[in-house]
């Protein structure tokens, strides 16, 4: 079971699409931090290099659709991959049963987001480190934004956080969240076998959320605003998430879909 | 001889249309098996039944040796492009962990790869990824091995060690199917071979035993063919395409020396009469049907 994890994990990561993180994730830093720059100059603010991840990876938009849709992109041909290359008849095989096959492809999904997650934080703070200076704290304007007289403070970081504590948790949480997404497109591709019809329903759905996210029910029951770290440490009057629920959404989600797959793997052929 | 694997009474359907009708097929230790058939005839989804990658509508597939495992070679080559040879078999062998680094080292040895070549297997040609599949096939030393088209790539010597390879294997006692296209490799590869057409194994041939020979025969006009029709049977001639005079295959287990004297005292002016290139072709084409001229 390590051996087919290690080695769908391998096969996930060792592509070169993923060539793709680099640019994705330095595009959104460069991005978020020209923003911040800009407010750094105008109100004479102090940040650091924390800043520029918590703006990179708490941004909705960039969340949305890079950070999230590029996870989809490099994962969700992992079984249609695996068939049309006949990879799927070595691997199968080799299996004591198909459950086995199944739980090896999802936990390589989820070992895939870490690493994803984990090169997105090193590429933006390295990033970062070209225009900000590097602390061991949080800047004032993380934890106190409000005493800046600006709309922009909207995320709010208990004073005291340990940056890299914080850090653990983004990538801890953002990867758990962006596999458990990805793994509806994984699912859907052991019926639907469509190269390129399965990560449309993801893209579509990115899309539909964005657009409906002013829509209270829709936004209380979708899945994605969930997804996104930043979205717990909201301080617009009431916080629309608790994590704790949003922990066990997202993994009864996760468990659901890998119910699922197990399901229509005893019934599919490759 | 023991039985590795059995068949019986085997059902495919896909959305109700029937890919394999009734397939009954049993395999002994160090027997190799040829299946032939015509595109779609159902070869490949009776591998993958065999291996569990597909599930059978109906019927049984009991394997005797199951936890030595399969060996599969698929059509075509599905290897991680980016890895070398002996990477891409340490990735494959770590599900099972039946075959260390020697085991590894060794299959690539046997089938004339260099297991110390760093090449990623992108750069390798169609036959050494053919070599490499076969090696990743034989590296847990299964009993059963289940070979789509093995020849596909492999110039004339790769052909050459494949054969000896698989008759080693065979030798060994190890169970070989091998489905193909390629009559004339399958003859000289197989013991005994499994014609499917439509879904249904339509004959099995023993090539082992010479007691049915296939002469080819041609005659001067339609009206010796008829004759030559009426004096073998229907069942016995099957005809092939001809621009000149009529000419057909004979299945008979009459010496030559006597079919020309009946045919001469039967009034039938011969063209020409020659033992079959093929055996196996004039048994495959029984399978077929002749339509203007064009086998189907």
């Amino acid at each position: 079971m390590i051996g087919l994890w290690w080695m769908e994990t391998i096969k996930l990561v060792c592509r070169k699409r993923w060539l793709a993180v680099l640019p994705a994730f330095a595009l959104v830093a460069f991005l978020n931090i020209d923003y911040l720059l800009s407010y750094q100059h105008n109100y004479q603010l102090h940040l650091n290099i924390w800043d520029g991840v918590i703006g990179t990876f708490f941004n909705h938009l960039y969340f949305r659709f890079v950070i999230l849709l590029l996870f989809v992109f490099l994962v969700t041909d992992s079984v249609i991959g695996d068939v049309a290359s006949n990879w799927v008849w070595l691997t199968l095989n080799r299996c004591s049963n198909r459950c086995q096959w199944w739980t090896a492809k999802v936990a390589s999904v989820f070992t895939a987001g870490l690493i994803y997650t984990l090169l997105g934080v090193v590429i933006v703070l390295f990033v970062a480190l070209l225009s900000l200076p590097y602390e061991t704290t949080l800047s004032r304007f993380a934890t106190d934004p409000s005493s800046f007289f600006i709309t922009l403070g909207t995320y709010v970081i208990p004073p005291g956080t340990n940056p890299f504590i914080l850090c653990a948790k983004l990538v801890l949480y953002t990867a758990f969240a962006i596999s458990i997404f990805a793994l509806i497109p994984v699912t859907l591709s052991l019926i639907l076998r469509k190269a390129y019809l399965v990560p449309m329903i993801p893209f579509a759905w990115v899309f539909l959320s964005h657009f409906l996210s002013s829509n209270r029910i829709y936004f209380q029951i979708d899945l994605i605003p969930r997804l996104v770290y930043g979205g717990y440490f909201y301080s617009k009057g009431v916080q629309p998430f608790s994590l704790s629920i949003s922990l066990l959404y997202l993994s009864t989600v996760g468990l659901g879909l890998w119910c699922l797959g197990a399901y229509i793997l005893r019934k599919i052929d490759f | 001889m023991k039985e590795i694997l059995k068949i019986r009474s085997l059902k495919k359907s896909v959305r109700r249309k029937p890919i394999l009708r009734d397939i009954n097929l049993t395999l002994i230790e160090g027997e190799i098996l040829g299946l032939i058939g015509p595109n779609g005839a159902g070869k490949t989804t009776l591998l993958k039944i065999i291996s569990g990658t597909a599930r059978a509508t109906a019927g049984s597939v009991l394997l005797t040796e199951q936890e030595s495992g399969i060996g599969i070679l698929p059509e075509s080559p599905a290897l991680l492009q980016g890895l070398s040879g002996f990477q891409n078999l340490q990735l494959l062998a770590s599900i099972r962990r039946k075959a260390g680094e020697l085991e590894i080292k060794e299959a690539l040895e046997t089938v004339g790869l260099d297991p110390a070549n760093r090449k990623a297997v992108g750069n390798y040609s169609l036959g050494m990824k053919q070599r490499l599949m076969l090696a990743q096939a034989i590296m847990e030393k299964p009993k059963l091995l289940l070979l789509d088209e093995p020849t596909n790539g492999l110039d004339p010597l790769g052909i050459i060690d494949l054969r000896q390879l698989l008759f080693r294997l065979a030798s060994q006692g190890v169970g070989i199917i091998i489905a193909s296209h390629l009559l004339h490799e399958i003859e000289l590869m197989c013991h005994r071979v499994a014609i499917i057409s439509n879904g249904t194994i339509f004959r099995e041939v023993d090539l082992r035993s010479g007691e049915q020979q296939f002469i080819e025969i041609s005659v001067s006009s339609h009206s010796d063919w008829n004759k030559l029709v009426q004096w073998a049977g229907k069942d016995s001639l099957r005809p092939l395409p001809s621009k000149d005079s009529p000419r057909g295959i004979l299945n008979s287990d009459l010496p030559v020396s006597r079919i020309i004297a009946e045919l001469l005292r039967a009034g039938i002016a011969i063209e020409s009469i020659q033992p079959a290139a093929t055996n196996l072709e004039a048994i495959f084409l029984e399978c077929s049907r002749l339509e203007d001229g064009v086998y189907r």
